[in-house]
């Protein structure tokens, strides 16, 4: 009798702990999805802070929705006033240090806003675990904070604190093993029942600049992923290959140059696990263009680049460098 | 070397080198001994970049007035018979630059593999550079000055490349997935000011 109260007991020691994890991911979950669409739904008017490395900035986010679609402007407040400017499927960006406009329309299958499924949060769950952390007052507001933990070392935790009236994401970490690399949090922020389309207006005089847009351009052979030369031998589990591009990309460039487009077709392969983004850029270079080779870190956005032959390989993401640079290693041509 | 031979270099910078004769060509370059080959395919690669405008404004002293002066030491450089051959040759990709700019491209990367120690590029350059008076009256020059070609723009095309992968980028964080920040957070904050540090 003793014996199976024992068993009784180490078997609900056992399974409780199980039982609590699965509640914390399962509450947890709940929250993000709430975020997910209040980011999405709501209209809004912030100032937050952007921290990287032992940069600081300072940025405006507008974000609304009306008879007009879903919009969403974000100005930089320090350093050059850069804007870039969402209309549904159309992307405005405002460089006054290159004094240029660029303009972009993406293809309709590519919604500019994505929205969170639940098919996509089992391929992030195959990669991350959820834990519901401390309630806390982040931007004057009652917070509740969300941890989101990689389960290898080729992707970084994020740390997220939801509002809890109205789910919107006040603040949000970065981090690798160590320490934090990035965060943003609002320091100011407005919800407005309506959204104004005058919000959208930028606050540079844009005539004066010079201006491009891009269209998909026709002259393209359309991509033939089977024709792909190119492979990509190493990508840490749950990454999957969720786009494919060959085109002529843009390029933001100096006040002089008549071109902003790669001379060459450029193939973009962007995979995903759900959360964090790796693209794979495979160019062409050109006699007069200079070959890159190695490391070049941007807060969390890691890039690495190597060369095969005269073609340039770079790989980009907001995962560690490590990750990068075995991605970049692993691409090879196969004839 | 013969005519002929001239010919088959031609021809294999032009990617129309027939595949048997291709390692046949690369090997012979190879060789130590044969500075005469060596010097064609260089001198070849010079006019094709010249004729193409692809000479960079941007000079290293140093490194050109080395190999300008391995090609005074080769007194076949200039012979003038070569000259003609190139000039009916490469007077041909002019009017399809198109076609042409990817056979450069190929050329240049048989060259790095094959003889990494000879820079074209940048003996091209010495042909243009006062520094280098010596070479000034020859026929390179001339050509060069006749066509009124003037070096492209240099500018810092790595940082340009490396802000161009990361708007490309942004656009696609998070495709079909969570949006945790704003996507363009990066590219409108900083964008990347540094290009790769060497390995």
């Amino acid at each position: 009798m003793q014996r199976i109260v024992v068993s009784l007991l180490a078997l609900f020691f056992s399974t409780a702990p199980v039982a609590l994890e699965e509640l914390s991911q399962e509450a947890a979950l709940k929250w993000l999805q709430k975020m997910g669409e209040a980011l999405h739904q709501l209209n809004y008017d912030g100032v937050f802070v952007y921290q990287h490395g032992e940069q600081l900035s300072t940025m405006r986010l507008v974000h609304g929705r009306n008879e007009q679609g879903e919009h969403e402007r974000l100005v930089s407040l320090s350093g050059a006033a850069r804007e870039v400017i969402r209309s549904n499927d159309k992307v405005t960006c405002i460089l006054p240090d290159s004094r240029s406009v660029i303009v972009e329309r993406k293809d309709q299958s590519r919604p500019g806003f994505p929205h969170l499924l639940p098919t996509q949060v089992q391929q992030i769950s195959d990669s991350y675990r959820f834990e519901l952390g401390r309630r806390a007052r982040v931007s004057g507001l009652q917070a509740q904070q969300i941890l989101i933990l990689p389960r290898d070392h080729y992707r970084y935790s994020y740390h997220l604190w939801i509002h809890i009236d109205s789910g919107m994401l006040l603040k949000a970490e970065l981090r690798n093993k160590q320490h934090t690399i990035e965060q943003f949090m609002f320091t100011t922020l407005q919800f407005m029942p309506n959204f104004p389309q005058e919000l959208l207006a930028p606050d540079v005089n844009k005539s004066e600049f010079l201006s491009y847009h891009y269209q998909r351009r026709d002259n393209v052979e359309p991509v033939n992923v089977e024709k792909n030369n190119w492979q990509v031998d190493f990508l840490p589990a749950g990454f999957i290959l969720k786009h494919h591009q060959y085109q002529f990309q843009s390029r933001p460039q100096n006040v002089g140059m008549t071109s902003t487009s790669s001379s060459e077709p450029v193939h973009h392969l962007v995979y995903s696990d759900g959360l964090s983004t790796v693209s794979v850029f495979i160019e062409k270079l050109q006699a007069a263009q200079s070959p890159m080779n190695g490391a070049s870190p941007l807060g969390a956005v890691n890039a690495y680049a190597s060369m095969i032959g005269q073609t340039q390989i770079t790989v980009v993401g907001e995962v560690p460098e490590e990750t990068v640079r075995e991605i970049a290693k692993s691409v090879r041509y196969q004839p | 070397m013969n005519d002929n031979k001239r010919e088959q270099l031609s021809a294999l910078m032009d990617g129309e080198a027939k595949s048997h004769e291709c390692d046949d060509l690369v090997k012979s370059l190879c060789q130590h001994d044969s500075k005469e080959e060596q010097g064609c395919w260089q001198r070849y690669h010079l006019i094709s970049d010249a004729l193409k405008k692809n000479l960079p404004d941007n000079l290293q002293h140093d490194l050109s007035r080395r190999v300008s002066a391995a090609l005074v030491d080769e007194p076949t450089v200039l012979a003038p018979r070569r000259f003609t051959i190139n000039w009916k040759r490469y007077s041909k990709p002019l009017a399809g630059v198109a076609i042409a700019a990817s056979v450069a491209t190929f050329s240049i990367v048989g060259l790095r593999v094959v003889l990494p120690e000879i820079s074209t590029v940048n003996s091209v350059a010495a042909i243009n550079d006062p520094a280098t008076p010596q070479l000034q009256s020859q026929d390179f020059t001339t050509v060069a000055d006749s066509l009124n070609i003037k070096p492209p723009l240099q500018f810092d095309d790595k940082a340009t490349r490396l802000n161009g992968y990361l708007v490309n980028h942004s656009e696609f964080s998070s495709p079909n997935g969570m949006q945790v920040l704003p996507p363009y957070m990066r590219v409108v904050g900083q964008a990347f000011e540094q290009s790769p540090a060497q390995e």
